[in-house]
């Protein structure tokens, strides 16, 4: 049996005072048109946008380690090697550009 | 089936469309007042309340209390705009909750009520001050009878301690 224990007449008489003032303001009550979607729109779309890239990244890490047959690497090993590999690149393109400026450079004085 | 069939199957579900509406309507006074019982403010509340009316207008199978019904759909409909206000107006947020902690200083019931947790406050309303049987709020928080009864006996004496009592 269920012991009606969870009502408390005097509370509800209390609340019910403290309440007493609070009226809804008067509105049409007929549903009324839907708003615009653009929002809604603007951020599915972002938020496709969003998850392309982060599946594209993750395809182009995965074949990045694939490519150096090391396919078995566990997933944060992979986003390691890759971001090695970028900064290596971005290492190697300094290193070439300052040899061409040098190569320029060496060019220039011997070519005025 | 003819068209004069057709029509006699919809005249009782007509009636029975209008018998919601109006006793939606007539409910709205008590769902208000739960959704400031539960902390909502006077314009939340009735953006909640309003949202919660167009849905049920729009419903199919209309729910045996609407009282409970508009309280629940209310309720949803309360929470997602806090998360809304959260994340695309903190400040506004932040401001709303301090002028709240203002009020600490005296012994509000209203206060003290919305310091219960959330499901504590929700059996509490529903039985206090939309006044629905324990079964009835079961059915419409989706509850089991004895958990309302629990729910509900820890809500009273929760608060009775928040009011010194």
């Amino acid at each position: 049996m269920t012991l009606e224990q969870d009502f408390d007449p005097e509370l509800a008489r209390r609340l019910d005072a403290r309440l007493a003032f609070y009226a809804p303001v008067g509105r049409i009550p007929q549903a009324l048109p839907r708003q615009s979607r653009r929002g809604l729109a603007l951020a599915v779309a972002l938020a496709a946008i969003l998850a392309t890239s982060i599946a594209g990244l993750g395809y182009q890490i995965n074949a990045s380690a694939e490519s150096q047959g090391l396919g078995c690497l566990h997933p944060v090993a992979k986003i390691g090697l890759f971001a090695q590999g970028i900064t290596g690149s971005a290492h190697d393109a300094d290193h070439a550009s300052s040899a061409q400026h040098t190569d320029r450079a060496s060019h220039e004085a011997c070519h005025p | 089936m003819s068209a004069a069939g057709d029509r006699a199957e919809e005249r009782p579900n007509a009636r029975e469309r209008e018998l919601w509406l109006a006793a939606c309507e007539a409910a709205r006074t008590k769902v208000y007042r739960g959704l400031i019982a539960m902390g909502a403010s006077r314009s939340d509340a009735e953006d909640a309340l309003q949202d919660a009316l167009e849905a049920a207008v729009r419903v199919k199978s209309p729910a045996t209390k609407p009282e409970g019904w508009l309280f629940v759909v209310a309720i949803r409909g309360w929470r997602r705009h806090r998360w809304r206000a959260r994340i695309f107006h903190p400040l506004e947020v932040a401001r709303h909750a301090a002028s709240r902690s203002d009020r600490d200083g005296e012994i509000d019931m209203l206060v003290e009520l919305a310091k219960l947790p959330e499901r504590q406050r929700a059996v509490l309303v529903a039985r206090h001050v939309l006044g629905l049987s324990q079964n009835e709020t079961a059915t419409a928080l989706a509850m089991a009878p004895g958990t309302v009864g629990s729910i509900g006996h820890r809500a009273i004496r929760a608060l009775r301690e928040r009011l010194g009592e």
